[in-house]
């Protein structure tokens, strides 16, 4: 194997998981996801149910199509790692519920590995997003209550979204499955 | 320095040979046209030289490529992209930092040479490829010629012994081909040995002084470039001609041979395009400021779609058009030429009111004009594409969605028409470059129009298929719509154009 | 990545001159220290320094334009939770004092957003974090991301383009509504089409690079200059004068 591979141990020990393509992969299904979120909110308005529902999922059909694509342990966790870094960075978001979110993800991958890994069974990916999509909501909801809690009546409006979100991140699911058989069948993802 | 020897390649998960039996030298400084068809394997050739295969493309590689004396597939691609190295088709793809400087210094940091002899190299570098103006320029303001420029300015920081080009002809005008063989010419003279695969071999003339043609990933010829004159040869490998095309009205070039294929050149029904520059046909003068047009001055206009006094320019960008009229006839292919970045493609999307003038009108006998009366087909073939199944990309485009026995049937023979009646059972996304350019027209030529207008559409094609693609255009014309062709193909407007618009050089 | 070889001379707009470190810095301590703080006395004198913070760093018309956004946000919630409260009376019960700290807390964030996100550029954004030694497995994709938004933005744009083209005359939302499965398939299929693509190539040439995943992108920053260090003091000042006012507060009964 020549191409450099970086893991979750490599900052440590310099033994890695991920190969600079699959690295490169992760960074630019990313950019897409924020891209499509971006014009979604510019086309449709940031906070209409209907975006909301389509955000999620363009995003959770993404990610799909990015577990079929790098089928790794990590994956994910670094996508969301990657996600909520630039949402840091471009409207100071997720401050407090990175390392919350991440850990769940962690937790969540985990669990994938325990059962066998994405590489030996794929569909482990649609139960794996959809519980981690939960999860990052409930965390939210959370971190939201922190932030409102001397007034609850705002509360409404953060779960309204936050229902809204995860609807398109299921409808994503569907979306995302069909689409990858798809591209398994045009040869632009390797079985 | 570089030796080939019996070389195959299998992609992976692939049972068809790439690649079988190459064998071929090359010499420091020396400089060697891949020519060849659509997939007969330059690109994975190009692909295994630089080192990708068998780690990054995986696949099975036998036989043996050296490049001084170090055997590709035994090192990695980092280690052997230290000798040569990939400049790919899309240049902007390869980018990976904001600007031009900074992009040239991240290959050096690459390769662990920082500070000030970073500087200095990227300083070199920028000089020597006349880049210096555009150093801190963003890599999305680049003009395409300019992102090669940049990209080329990178991947030769650190002197390589080789460089390979895939198809770097791809996108540039005329203008910007002279531009970079002047780079090539300059960096051959640094001892760099050059591969140049290129479906376009007129601007390699003086620069490449080998050639090897490769036919289902054999290599069929050997020789040196000036071989390329054998029409023989040529329209049996389904190349094109060496000679630098000219517009029509310009007379035609002395030894111009276009490509005709006896036998094998799908006929599309008696219609003109088998050879020989295009007849200039009336057309209206074209006035105030903008195109200058080949065909008898001064002669009565018979077009049917007319620009009136058209004035427009892009916020905070200079006036593409001050007072532009001309007119379009129906049935008739307008060549539209010129300059990159003098308002070729923005004067289609006028036509087809993709875009508002700032002044002035465009009318389809009377009516304004809209995307209702007008079809273009713009360049990217890959965000134009999305069924399934290439049959039901056409069956989309000729019913929106409904089907039928006639609406399959008309579909099929538009397949045929473009020689992709055997794949219409294929992924439209697994199809190869030059396949999905001739999907795109089809699918454009679907529904009733009355501008057709198409940009770039021979880009990547090899000479059978512009053969092929020229022959369609013209037979859509005969069909009623006015057709105009936004190209840089000369060879292209050469074979199916009755008129040619071209637009103005200002000293870009 | 201007910073790769002179990080020390490139700072970012804005009258400070800070470096982007300094700016993520106070950012995640006016977050956290908003989140802490629940008197609104308290986190009223935050937001006042932090008001200082943004308008030192912000042209006056961009942060009015910024804070009359943030004013219709704030009306639309209350009207919301207004609207609640006539359904669930219970609702209305939190005295107004206490209403007021989620807007004091998005007040405050607001204005540690602001001169980070309008005087720094995502690259240097990007570098700042790798000198924070974030690992290469996070940086290499978070530069990739960085670097591919615009492209991807710009691939969007022409796809809305290319829809209208092709299904000119049907282009109205009742029609996308009527055909969602049409509008996943045109959208979406080209964009991962193209994403796969880029992926692909863009992986080829890092390679052929020699881009490895713990390339360093973010050259030897300098020392701190004095308005880096005057600002984290200031924030530090600031911070402990808010947390010491909700003490008192606390102390005195009015939390």
């Amino acid at each position: 194997m020549s191409s450099k591979t970086l893991g979750w141990g490599s900052a440590l020990s310099g033994q890695g998981l991920f190969e600079t393509r699959e690295l490169v992969a992760i960074g630019l299904f990313s950019a897409a996801a924020k891209a499509s979120s971006l014009m979604l909110a510019l086309v449709g308005g940031g906070m209409n149910p209907l975006t909301l529902i389509l955000k999620s999922a363009v995003q959770s059909a993404l990610l799909v199509v990015l577990l079929a694509k790098v089928p790794k342990t990590g994956t994910l966790t670094l996508s969301n790692l990657i996600g909520l870094l630039l949402s840091f960075l471009l409207m100071g978001q997720h401050v407090i519920s990175l390392p919350v979110i991440l850990a769940g993800t962690m937790a969540v991958e985990l669990v994938a590995w325990l059962c066998g890994g994405l590489a030996r069974r794929p569909w482990l990916a649609i139960p794996m997003l959809a519980a981690s999509e939960l999860a990052i909501r409930l965390i939210n909801v959370a971190v939201s209550f922190l932030g409102v809690r001397e007034q609850p009546g705002l509360m409404a409006m953060v779960i309204a979204v936050s229902a809204f979100s995860y609807l398109g991140i299921l409808l994503g699911l569907v979306g995302g499955v069909r689409m990858t058989r798809e591209l398994r069948h045009a040869g632009l993802i390797q079985n | 320095m570089l030796r080939v020897e019996s070389l195959s390649y299998r992609h992976a998960h692939s049972n068809r040979q790439a690649l079988r039996d190459v064998s071929f030298s090359l010499a420091e400084g020396e400089s060697l046209l891949l020519a060849g068809r659509s997939g007969s394997g330059k690109s994975t050739l190009l692909s295994i030289l630089a080192g990708l295969a068998p780690h990054f493309l995986k696949g099975a590689l036998d036989g043996r490529a050296e490049l001084d004396g170090l055997e590709a597939g035994a090192v990695g691609v980092a280690e052997w992209g230290k000798g040569a190295r990939l400049m790919l088709q899309n240049p902007e793809a390869q980018f990976l930092a904001g600007t031009v400087e900074e992009e040239i210094l991240l290959t050096l940091r690459c390769r662990g040479v920082t500070g000030p002899e970073a500087d200095g190299i990227a300083g070199d570098r920028l000089h020597a490829l006349g880049l210096a103006p555009l150093k801190g320029h963003s890599v999305f303001k680049l003009s395409e010629g300019q992102k090669q420029k940049a990209v080329l300015a990178a991947l030769t920081a650190l002197r390589p012994r080789l460089l390979l080009l895939d198809e770097p002809s791809a996108n540039l005008d005329p203008v910007f081909l002279d531009g970079l063989r002047e780079v090539l010419l300059r960096l051959q003279g640094e001892g760099l040995a050059l591969i140049v695969a290129d479906h376009r071999p007129y601007w390699l003339r003086g620069l490449c002084q080998r050639l090897v043609v490769l036919d289902g990933g054999e290599i069929a010829f050997e020789g040196r470039f000036a071989d390329l004159g054998d029409p023989e040869m040529r329209a049996r490998l389904g190349l094109r001609s060496p000679e630098q095309p000219r517009p029509p009205g310009l007379g035609k070039p002395d030894g111009l041979a276009l490509p005709t294929f006896p036998g094998t050149f799908p006929e599309p029904g008696g219609d003109r395009p088998t050879g020989g520059p295009a007849t200039p046909a009336p057309g209206a003068a074209a006035g105030g400021g903008g195109a200058k047009e080949d065909g008898p001055p001064g002669s009565k206009p018979n077009g049917a779609i007319r620009v009136e006094n058209l004035h427009f320019s892009y916020p905070s960008g200079p006036e593409l058009f001050g007072g532009l009229s001309l007119s379009l006839a129906y049935g008739e292919v307008t060549a539209l030429t010129g300059p990159s970045g003098r308002g070729k493609t923005t004067l289609a999307r006028l036509l087809c009111g993709l875009e508002k003038p700032s002044r002035g009108a465009i009318t389809y006998d009377g009516e304004p004009a809209s995307l209702e009366l007008a079809q273009v087909v713009l360049q990217n073939a890959d965000h134009q594409l999305y069924m399934p199944t290439v049959l039901s990309e056409v069956i989309l485009a000729l019913g929106l969605g409904r089907r039928g026995p006639s609406i399959e049937a008309a579909a099929m023979e538009l397949l045929a028409a473009f020689g992709l009646d055997g794949l219409a059972g294929r992924h439209p996304q697994s199809l190869s470059g030059g396949e999905k350019q001739r999907l795109v027209v089809a699918v454009g030529l679907a529904r009733p129009t009355r501008l057709l207008a198409l940009d770039e559409p021979t880009s990547g094609l090899d000479g059978h298929n512009l053969l092929l693609m020229a022959s369609q255009i013209a037979k859509a014309a005969k069909a009623g719509p006015a057709v105009l062709v936004v190209t840089h193909d000369l060879e292209l407007v050469g074979l199916c154009a009755d008129r040619h618009l071209e637009l103005p050089i200002t000293g870009a | 990545m201007r910073a790769l070889s002179r990080i020390d001379q490139h700072r970012g707009a804005g009258r400070l001159r800070l470096r982007p470190e300094t700016r993520l810095l106070l950012m995640v301590a006016a977050s956290v220290s908003s989140l802490a703080l629940g008197a609104p006395r308290a986190l009223a004198l935050l937001l006042a320094f932090s008001m200082l913070y943004a308008a030192a760093e912000t042209r006056p018309r961009t942060l009015l334009m910024a804070y009359a956004f943030m004013g219709l946000m704030c009306a639309m919630s209350l009207a919301c939770v207004w609207l609640l409260g006539s359904i669930f009376p219970p609702m209305r019960d939190a005295p107004l004092s206490m209403a007021i700290s989620p807007f004091l807390r998005l007040g405050v964030s607001l204005n540690a957003l602001l001169p980070l996100a309008l005087n720094s550029r995502l690259t240097d954004l990007a570098m700042a974090l790798g000198r924070l030694r974030l690992p290469g497995i996070v940086r290499l994709p978070l530069m990739v991301t960085i670097r591919f938004i615009p492209t991807i933005l710009n691939d969007l744009v022409q796809l809305r383009e290319v829809v209208g083209i092709r299904f000119r005359g049907r282009r109205g939302l009742l029609f996308w509504l009527r055909h969602p499965i049409t509008w996943w398939r045109v959208f979406f299929q080209p964009l991962i089409v193209r994403l796969i693509r880029s992926a692909d190539e863009l992986a080829m040439a890092s390679e052929l690079k020699g881009l490895e995943p713990d390339t360093d992108f973010g050259g030897h920053p300098g020392p701190f200059s004095a308005d880096d260090r005057l600002a984290m003091l200031m924030a530090a000042l600031a911070i402990g004068l808010s947390a010491a006012a909700e003490m008192a507060l606390r102390g005195l009964g009015h939390a």
